[in-house]
């Protein structure tokens, strides 16, 4: 429980420092921070595979990647934090909707403003993830994720797909006046018949 | 019926044409061999569409009569299907 | 395990691997010294074209499975989908007819451009098809990320930067909200097909026997939110407006056509058969009225084609989800005639405005003396206008009506007295646009080119059924009862 309430308050502050800070490179090390958090709830809740899968893609990639715009934008630290306070109005009451949202459906006996009534005759939820001890999480996923569910995940690499040809269309250069670079034609060079004596001066 | 959708079809195919190449403003009879392609899908398409909203007209009418049939079998105090 | 679901999903994989085929002929050959580097753009749209029309084929003869549930539940084939699946191939091949002129006008020499097209109506088949929650999630997901590639495409156009970067962050953000609604029904019931969640959702107003919870309705509400975020309805619609005029034209028609079509059917879908209706029809009935009022009044003020589109795009969707917050059987019905129709008008408008737009065609005053240089068109252009307006006796007044007749039908007076108010406010600045071809005196020289063939029997071919629908629409009524069966039994 403890450890619960250190990994979610910290997830939480930090999360709230990444819009805060001026620096744009303190903003990704808290991003940073808030991945690290969440995959230590992700470890107190069992998942062992995602809680290292997070910490690979997550902080190994996604964060890596935002250190690379924020190093290739040429952002000035002074002009931030003029107009931060112009976007409170807006971002505030999107949060706190965001926030409200989640004590009504929590703690629906403080705020009852949503109709709940919970038969607990009817429909009852059964945790069968309690129930079976033997295969580690890899095994499970492995087990569903390429044989009764592989469509899904034929649709997610056509996704990386289009990521791919959508980042070459976006940026790739293909005329005839950018030089680039041709290593196979450049060692292919016969050193003999580049240089070739045509008369005495 | 299906005459009628046929003629109908090549009528529209040929206006197609005709208003394809007046809208681009070419004489009305340029490429006259298009005309005749176009009469044909035309009339093709007239009849297709003809005989396929005869067949779509009989199976929505299978498909009420199983779904009211399937509605009074539910009905509590019959022990039987019900045809209405 | 899976190998009879192959056979009924041919013709998505003849889609797929003909769209990778093209993707490697175009980037060997378009990159090769030896054929000193062919820009191959209207190859590839040939061929693409090509693709897509035998994928139509494929689709409309796979007789033996009409009727499946495929992939262990994640996809579901059945009229709903063949019809839909069918149309949607027909708009996307129609689009492609129309970009053919344009490449070569505007020397935009990406073939990834097609690729992309084809590869989000690939998406939008399985989107179409999906019959679970993750399945739905990542053929939206697909589709929006080739939308924002091809919106940005234009790379000399800072518009075209700026459309594609708006669209980006705000499709992220609805994808996101989407997700978040999904992994709150997730949590709450534990299961994400559709099929469950109908047989779960069964019993939730009734509360007698039933558990109502108010995270279910959260999730509903979110996954409400997140798609009427794509479709671009009112109070979610800000960014409509400027991703269509800053696109390039080609990708505001391929928008404003093919992912309405796909994400109406999705939505359908999923709120229709699996959420009864109770839980959101407020929301719903509170977007429609919103986006027609908005539709109707914001389009006054535009004097950009594309804007105005835009608006009128948006005000459409206002009309078709009177039919949709219904939640008839004649709702839906009127839902997909509309869809039908508002799809040939629209490939309408964009086949005039993409034929115009040699000579710059971006205010509505350049369209003036159109009546002079061109009277056809002016009249091609007239009527679908008036069609748009909701004039008897053309196509546009035939669905605005059955959607009226169905809001009635079932006791949503307000909607359709709204949206007739709001159908005459606007004529306005649809009888505009004639107005300016008739009667305005442009204040330069405008030279017209002619266009090329296959515009011109696009244009034929929309024309036609657009003005003489009202002499024969018993086709598209069977159909979309059947359609409409189909999905509620």
């Amino acid at each position: 429980m403890i450890l619960f309430s250190v990994f979610s308050s910290i997830a939480l502050v930090s999360s709230v420092m990444v819009i805060r800070a001026k620096n744009p490179v303190h903003s990704v090390l808290f991003f940073i921070l808030v991945f690290f958090n969440t995959s230590g709830l992700l470890v107190l809740l069992g998942l062992d595979f995602f809680a290292m899968i997070f910490l690979v893609v997550y902080v190994g990639a996604i964060a890596v990647l935002f250190l690379f715009v924020v190093m290739m934008l040429n952002i000035k630290i002074a002009e931030i934090h003029e107009n931060v306070l112009r976007y409170l109005p807006v971002g505030g009451i999107i949060g706190v909707i965001f926030l409200l949202e989640i004590f009504f459906i929590v703690d629906n006996d403080y705020i009852p403003i949503l109709p709940t009534k919970l038969s607990t005759t009817y429909l009852t939820y059964t945790v069968y993830a309690e129930k079976i001890q033997s295969w580690t999480n890899l095994e499970t996923l492995g087990n569903l994720l390429y044989t009764t569910y592989f469509v899904l995940f034929l649709v997610s690499s056509l996704i990386l797909l289009v990521a791919m040809i959508g980042a070459i269309v976006l940026t790739m250069h293909k005329t005839t006046q950018v030089k680039r670079q041709d290593v196979f034609r450049q060692n292919a060079i016969d050193f003999k018949n580049t240089i070739k004596k045509i008369r005495d001066i | 019926m299906v005459a009628t959708a046929t003629m109908v079809g090549a009528i529209m195919g040929l206006s197609c044409q005709f208003y394809s190449n007046a809208v681009r403003k070419l004489p009305l009879m340029r490429h006259p061999w298009e005309h005749v392609l176009a009469i044909g899908l035309g009339a093709g398409f007239g009849n297709a569409v003809a005989s396929w909203e005869v067949r779509l007209q009989e199976d929505l009418d299978k498909k009420l009569s199983e779904v009211q049939t399937a509605n009074n079998k539910r009905y509590i105090g019959t022990m039987r299907a019900v045809e209405d | 395990m899976f190998e009879h679901d192959f056979l009924a999903l041919f013709p998505e994989i003849f889609l797929i691997n003909a769209t990778i085929i093209l993707l490697i002929y175009g980037v060997v050959f378009s990159t090769s010294k030896k054929y000193d580097y062919p820009p191959l753009v209207c190859n590839v749209s040939w061929l693409g074209l090509l693709s897509v029309l035998i994928t139509i084929l494929l689709l409309a003869s796979s007789t033996p499975l009409t009727v499946a549930n495929l992939f262990y539940n994640n996809l579901i084939i059945d009229h709903f989908t063949y019809f839909c699946q069918i149309f949607l191939l027909v708009s996307t091949a129609s689009t492609i007819v129309m970009c053919l002129g344009y490449f070569k006008e505007e020397s935009l020499n990406a073939f990834e451009s097609i690729i992309l097209i084809l590869l989000s109506t690939c998406s939008m088949l399985f989107m179409i098809s999906a019959y679970d929650l993750i399945a739905m999630y990542l053929a939206i997901e697909l589709q929006s990320l080739c939308f924002y590639v091809i919106a940005a495409s234009k790379r000399d156009s800072e518009f075209s930067t700026e459309a594609g970067l708006k669209y980006f962050i705000l499709g992220a953000f609805s994808s996101g909200i989407l997700l978040f609604g999904c992994s709150m029904i997730y949590g709450f019931t534990g299961v994400t097909n559709f099929e469950e969640l109908a047989k779960i959702f069964t019993g939730y107003e009734i509360t007698l026997f039933g558990a109502q919870s108010s995270g279910i309705f959260m999730g509903i509400l979110f996954i409400a939110v997140g798609f009427l975020f794509k479709i671009t309805a009112v109070p979610f619609h800000m960014w409509a407006p400027d991703v269509y005029e800053g696109s390039p034209t080609l990708v505001t028609a391929f928008f404003s056509i093919a992912p309405k079509i796909s994400i109406l059917a999705n939505m359908v879908r999923v709120f229709i058969y699996s959420f009864y209706d109770p839980t959101w029809q407020q929301l719903f009935f509170f977007c429609s009225i919103a986006s027609m009022i908005l539709g109707a009044l914001a389009a006054m003020a535009q004097n950009k084609v594309k804007r105005l589109l835009a608006y009128s795009s948006i005000g459409h969707v206002g009309y078709l989800f009177i039919g949709f917050s219904c939640g008839t059987i004649e709702g839906i019905q009127s839902l997909l005639i509309g869809v039908f129709i508002y799809v040939l008008m629209t490939i309408n408008v964009f086949a005039i405005v993409l034929a115009l737009r040699q000579n710059r065609f971006k205010y509505i005053a350049d369209l003036g003396a159109l009546a002079k240089t061109n009277p056809i068109l002016a009249i091609t252009l007239s009527i679908t206008m008036f069609s748009y307006a909701g004039i008897p006796p053309l196509a546009g007044f035939c669905s605005k009506f059955y959607l009226f007749f169905a809001a009635l039908g079932c006791g949503a007076y307000l909607l359709a007295l709204i949206g007739v108010v709001t159908s005459v406010i606007s004529c306005f600045y649809y009888i505009r646009f004639v107005k300016i071809m008739y009667f305005d005196t442009p204040k330069k020289w405008i030279l017209y080119k002619p266009m090329d063939r296959e515009k011109s029997l696009l244009l034929a071919i929309t024309l036609f059924l657009i003005s003489f629908f009202f002499l024969y629409p018993s086709p598209l009524f069977l159909v979309s009862h059947q359609m409409a069966l189909s999905l509620c039994l």
